[in-house]
């Protein structure tokens, strides 16, 4: 998949720990470490919206387009 | 759905008897299968008759219940994992190819014999033909929903 997440970059920049944002964004921690580990096939808005009001950035923060070498 | 007493789970169980059930008939004509072939050479005008027509309807039976077998434990372990909640999986999909895939060779096997044996063997063989077409539809559209539902299992 060529859009990377960079959660766990934004998350030690906040100095954020997994239980404590998955709680505030109300998701669960199984889905945070999905959405983490860059398994996820989608983010839905109401998400990528809690995420970055919990973590005060923009998505462009969050989300990034790798060009997959082919 | 609950009607009057009656639920999905309950008829799932049926199913599941219905195919256990099948499977001892497949078994019981499989141990009987010479007394068959005898009985429908005796009783049925053949195109052909003799020892090797006798050990070719013997063989066909064979592998007709061997199919049989293979597709009742199919649909056998198909109805538990449906039991079990498990629906769109992969193992579901592959059940179901099997499925069609016996009911494909059942037609393949039979078409012949119809055609030189015993002509209500080709009518067999356009029935397995046919169902193992309707399978093939039914795996085709779990092989989307099962896709469909790790896409939604993935969407946080």
């Amino acid at each position: 998949m060529p859009i990377v997440v960079n959660l766990d970059v934004m998350m030690a920049r906040r100095h954020k720990g997994a239980g404590e944002l998955a709680e505030e964004i109300g998701i669960t921690p199984a889905n945070l470490s999905i959405l983490k580990n860059n398994k996820a096939k989608a983010v839905r808005f109401s998400t990528l919206e809690a995420l970055c009001r919990a973590l005060d950035c923009q998505p462009a923060d969050l989300l990034e387009y790798i060009p997959e070498e082919h | 759905m609950k009607q009057g007493g009656w639920d999905e789970h309950k008829s799932i169980v049926l199913t599941r008897y219905v195919v256990a059930l099948a499977i001892v008939v497949s078994a019981g004509m499989t141990v009987c299968g010479p007394w068959l072939v005898q009985w429908l050479m005796a009783t049925h005008t053949l195109a052909h008759t003799g020892p090797a027509v006798e050990g070719a309807l013997l063989v066909l039976g064979y592998l007709c219940a061997a199919l049989a077998f293979w597709m009742l434990f199919n649909l056998y372990r198909f109805l538990r994992r449906l039991e079990q909640g498990q629906v769109f999986v992969p193992q579901t999909v592959q059940a179901l190819r099997r499925i069609s895939w016996c009911c494909t060779w059942a037609a393949v096997l039979c078409l012949p014999a119809g055609i030189w044996i015993y002509l209500p063997f080709v009518f067999l063989a356009v029935a397995a033909g046919f169902m193992a077409l309707l399978v093939r539809v039914l795996k085709n559209a779990f092989e989307q929903a099962v896709r469909m539902k790790d896409e939604l299992d993935y969407t946080i």
